[in-house]
C-alpha cells in the first residue's frame, strides 16, 4: 500500500493506495500518533486508491477518529470506493465516521 | 368320646331296661371306661352280683344286675352292640358336623384369600397372603416360604412375630424338597430350640423354581388335614404367584417390543424418503428391515447438480442405545458431509469418530460405515470405508471387484485417521454398497448366501438400472433364504455412473502459508482471482476475500499468536452452486462460539471485534472442528 502525506489549508491529509490490511496498518497507525503529537486534531484520511480494507484497517481508522476527538477535533474520512463503502456498511462504522463524497466536502465539513 | 345320650336313646333304653326287669334285673347300666352312660332304673351302686358284657370296639359296656344266669349273655351282647351302633353314628354325625363346620371355614378363608390375591401381582404380597392365611387357619406362629432357583439367590420370605433365623428356614427347606413326602417335623427331632413343630409343603410355581412353604409352632400338632389345607393354599398362591411372573414377563417383553418399535421407528425416520438424481448417475437406495431392527442406515444427498454424497453404515447392537446411535451418527454424517471439500470424504468419518467415539465406547457399540462421494463432472468417486463390507466396484468391462474396507469401524479408537480412495469412472461403472445382511442371509440348511452369489448376481445384471439391480439381488436374497425368516437388515446403494457432465466445478486448489499478516494475502489473492476466473460478481467475490482475510487475520493473532513458524493450509473450491474455503492450522484451538458474534456497536467506537462479525453476517454456513491438533474451519458461501 502507498501513503501519501500531505496538507490543505494546515489540515493533514493521508492518502492510501491500495490494499488496506493488517499488514499495512502500522504505518497508518504511526501517522495518527505524529498528528496528535504535533497538536493536529482535525485530519484527513482520503481512501480513493484503496480498494480493499479489512477489520484492523477499520480498528485503525477508529483509533485515528478517537485520538482527534479525545482533543476536540475530528477525522474525516472521504472518496470510499463502493466495496469499501460496503465494508463500512457492514460494520456500521458509517455511523461512526463522517464520510465525505470528496476531499474537497472533507475540508469543508470541519 | 361318645356325645351325651339322647333323649330318644334313654327312651329305648328305658324300654329295653323293662324287658330286662322282668326277667329278674334289678338295675341295668352302659358304661364307658368305668363311667356310667346311662342306668335305668336310675343308677344304684348295688354290689348284687351282675352280667357284664364290654364291646371291644366301641369301649362299651352293659351290666345287668340281679341277672347271672349265663344264658342272658346273647341277649346282652345284642343289646350293647345296637346301642354300641347307635351311639358310634351319633359320634360319626357330630364329627361329620364339626368337619363340615370346619371346612366350610376353610372354604370362606380360601375364598377370600382367592379374592385378596386376585388383586394383587406383587410377590411379596402373595407371599404375605399366603403365610397370613395359613397362620390364621391353622393356628401357627409363624411360617416362611423359600423359592429356589438355579443360577439366582434364594429367597427367604417370612411372616411371624419371633421369625425363624433365615438359615434354619433354608436348612428346613433343603431337609423337605429332598423328600417331599414327608410333612411333619416335630420337636423330637433336630429342630431348633425355639421351634416346636415345623409343616412342609411345596409351593407349585414353575418348574425351575423349587419353593417349599414352612409353618411353625401350631398349638396342639400338625394333623393330616392341615397338610392338605396348606397344599390347597400353597397350590392356589403358586398359580397366582406363576400369573404374577407371567404378568411380570408379558410388561417385559411388551416394554422391548415398545423399544424395538421406537428404534424401527428411529429407522424408518432417518432414511430417506426419495433417492436424489444428479445429472450422469442412476443411484438408487433401500433398506429392507429385519423384524428385529439391525441398526442399518443410508443417506443419499445431492451435493450439486452433478455430485452426490452417499453413506451406508450398521451400528451394532438393537434396541434403544442402537436407535439413538444410528440417529447421532446419521445426524453428524448429513450435516458435515454437506461442507466436506469433494475429494476428503474421510472428513466426514474423522469428525464422526471424534465426535461419537466416547458415546459409543460407553455402550461398548460401534458402527461401521462407507462414505462417498460422486462427481460426474470430474467422472470420480472418492469414497472412505470404516468397516463396512460388501463393497463392490463393477467395471464396465471387468469383472465385479470387492473392495476391502481400509480403515477400522467409526467408535473403536479416537486417535484413527480416517483415509480417501478414489476411483476413476468409465461409463457403464457400477458401484455397490451394501450390509453384511446380504451374504450373511442364511437358507433353512443353514448355508450363507455368501460373496459369490452377490458377484454373480451382479455380474448377470448389470445392464440393468440401478434400481433393477437392487431388486434382482434382493430376489435373489430372498429366493435363496426359503422359509428361513431375515434375520439382519439388507441395506444397499447402487450407483450407474452413466455420463460425465459438463465441468461445473470451477475451482478447487490449496495453499499452504506461513502465519503472518503478509503470506495472509495470497491465498486471499489467489481466491479472488479464482472466482473472478469463474465470473463470480465482483462484490461476492470482494465479500468471499474479506471473510478469509478476517478469518486468516484471526488465526494468525489467536491460534499461532504472531508465532512465525505457525502453517495454515487453505482450500478453496467452488461450483456452481456454492463457495467453500477451508483452512487448517496447528494452533490453538479457538474457543469462540459463532451464535455469541455480534457487531460492535459503532456508538462504542469499538478498536477491535469487527472480523468475526464480519464472517458471521457475510457467509451462509461457517463450521468449526478441532481435532487431533488440527484445528478445521469451513465457511460456505451460496451463490
Amino acid at each position: 500500500m502507498e501513503l501519501i502525506k500531505s496538507s490543505r489549508n494546515s489540515i493533514p491529509v493521508l492518502q492510501l493506495k491500495g490494499r488496506f490490511d493488517a499488514h499495512e496498518v502500522e504505518p497508518v497507525n504511526a501517522w495518527f500518533v505524529e498528528q496528535g503529537q504535533a497538536g493536529n486534531t482535525m485530519i484527513i484520511v482520503n481512501l480513493e486508491g484503496v480498494n480493499f480494507i479489512d477489520s484492523t484497517a477499520l480498528s485503525t481508522l477508529v483509533r485515528g477518529l478517537k485520538l482527534c476527538r479525545e482533543k476536540g477535533g475530528d477525522l474525516h474520512v472521504c472518496s470510499l470506493q463502493q466495496p469499501v463503502r460496503v465494508i463500512f456498511e457492514l460494520t456500521r462504522l458509517d455511523k461512526a465516521f463522517d464520510i465525505f463524497a470528496s476531499e474537497d466536502a472533507a475540508l469543508k465539513g470541519f | 368320646m361318645f356325645p351325651e345320650i339322647t333323649e330318644k336313646h334313654r327312651e329305648s333304653f328305658k324300654s329295653l331296661a323293662a324287658g330286662w326287669v322282668r326277667v329278674g334285673a334289678s338295675c341295668v347300666q352302659l358304661l364307658k371306661g368305668g363311667q356310667v352312660l346311662i342306668g335305668c332304673p336310675n343308677s344304684n351302686t348295688s354290689s348284687e352280683p351282675s352280667l357284664l358284657v364290654t364291646s371291644l370296639g366301641s369301649g362299651l359296656s352293659l351290666q345287668v344286675f340281679g341277672v347271672t344266669d349265663m344264658r342272658w349273655v346273647p341277649t346282652a351282647e345284642s343289646m350293647l352292640e345296637v346301642f354300641s351302633t347307635l351311639l358310634s353314628a351319633d359320634a360319626d354325625l357330630d364329627n361329620l358336623t364339626a368337619a363340615l363346620v370346619e371346612t366350610q371355614d376353610r372354604l370362606v378363608a380360601l375364598y377370600e384369600l382367592t379374592q385378596a390375591t386376585r388383586r394383587t401381582l406383587e410377590m411379596p404380597k402373595l407371599l404375605d397372603l399366603l403365610i397370613e392365611q395359613s397362620r390364621h387357619l391353622m393356628d401357627v406362629d409363624g411360617g416362611f416360604v423359600v423359592l429356589k432357583e438355579k443360577g439366582k439367590q434364594t429367597i427367604i420370605h417370612q411372616v411371624s412375630e419371633s421369625p425363624m433365623h433365615p438359615a434354619h428356614a433354608e436348612a428346613a427347606a433343603t431337609l423337605y424338597l429332598r423328600d417331599p413326602s414327608r410333612h411333619i417335623f416335630k420337636d423330637s427331632e433336630t429342630l431348633p430350640a425355639n421351634l416346636k413343630n415345623v409343616m412342609m409343603v411345596t409351593l407349585p410355581v414353575r418348574d425351575e423354581i423349587s419353593a417349599a412353604v414352612g409353618l411353625f409352632n401350631k398349638t396342639g400338632n400338625f394333623t393330616t388335614p392341615d397338610i392338605k389345607l396348606a397344599k390347597a393354599i400353597a397350590g392356589h398362591i403358586g398359580a397366582q404367584m406363576e400369573n404374577a411372573m407371567l404378568h411380570k414377563e408379558a410388561v417385559e417383553r411388551a416394554r422391548l417390543e415398545t423399544e424395538m418399535d421406537i428404534a424401527r421407528q428411529v429407522q424408518t425416520a432417518i432414511l430417506p424418503q426419495h433417492i436424489p438424481q444428479v445429472d450422469g448417475l442412476d443411484a438408487f437406495a433401500t433398506s429392507i428391515p429385519a423384524l428385529e431392527v439391525g441398526g442399518d442406515f443410508f443417506d443419499v444427498i445431492d451435493r450439486s447438480e452433478e455430485a452426490l454424497v452417499f453413506a451406508l453404515g450398521d451400528v451394532t447392537g438393537k434396541g434403544m442405545p442402537a436407535a439413538l446411535l444410528m440417529s447421532m451418527t446419521h445426524t453428524i454424517i448429513k450435516s458435515a458431509s454437506r461442507n466436506m471439500p469433494f475429494d476428503h470424504p474421510h472428513q466426514v468419518l474423522d469428525r464422526l469418530n471424534h465426535d461419537m467415539a466416547a458415546d459409543f465406547a460407553n455402550v461398548g457399540m460401534f458402527t461401521t460405515v462407507m462414505l462417498g462421494m460422486v462427481d460426474c463432472a470430474d467422472c470420480k468417486l472418492h469414497f472412505s470405508n470404516a468397516g463396512q463390507s460388501p463393497i463392490y466396484h463393477v467395471p464396465v468391462n471387468g469383472e465385479p471387484m470387492l473392495l476391502e474396507a481400509q480403515d477400522i469401524p467409526v467408535g473403536i479408537l479416537d486417535t484413527v485417521e480416517y483415509t480417501t480412495q478414489s476411483l476413476n469412472l468409465s461409463q457403464g461403472d457400477l458401484f455397490i454398497a451394501a450390509s453384511d445382511g446380504f451374504p450373511e442371509s442364511r437358507n433353512p440348511a443353514g448355508e450363507m448366501y455368501g460373496y459369490e452369489r452377490m458377484k454373480a448376481i451382479l455380474s448377470t445384471s448389470r445392464e440393468l438400472s440401478a434400481k433393477q439391480i437392487a431388486e434382482a439381488l434382493l430376489a435373489d436374497v430372498n429366493a435363496f433364504c426359503g422359509t428361513h425368516p431375515q434375520d439382519d437388515d439388507r441395506t444397499i446403494v447402487v450407483l450407474k455412473f452413466e455420463k460425465a457432465t459438463e465441468k461445473r466445478i470451477m475451482f478447487n486448489e490449496s495453499i499452504t502459508i506461513y502465519a503472518n499478516y503478509e503470506e495472509i494475502r495470497q491465498p486471499c489473492e489467489r481466491l479472488r482471482l479464482n472466482l473472478r476466473q469463474a465470473e463470480i460478481s465482483e462484490e461476492i467475490a470482494g465479500l468471499c476475500e474479506l471473510s478469509l482475510q478476517e478469518l486468516l487475520t484471526n488465526l494468525v493473532d489467536h491460534a499461532y499468536e504472531g508465532s512465525p513458524n505457525g502453517q495454515i493450509t487453505v482450500r478453496m473450491a467452488s461450483n456452481r452452486g456454492q463457495i467453500f474455503i477451508q483452512t487448517e492450522d496447528a494452533g490453538t484451538p479457538a474457543n469462540i462460539k459463532m451464535e455469541d458474534v455480534h457487531m460492535p456497536d459503532p456508538e462504542d467506537l469499538a478498536e477491535g471485534g469487527y472480523g468475526m462479525a464480519i464472517i458471521r453476517s457475510l457467509m451462509d454456513d461457517i463450521r468449526y472442528e478441532s481435532a487431533q491438533g488440527k484445528n478445521i474451519w469451513t465457511l460456505v458461501k451460496n451463490l
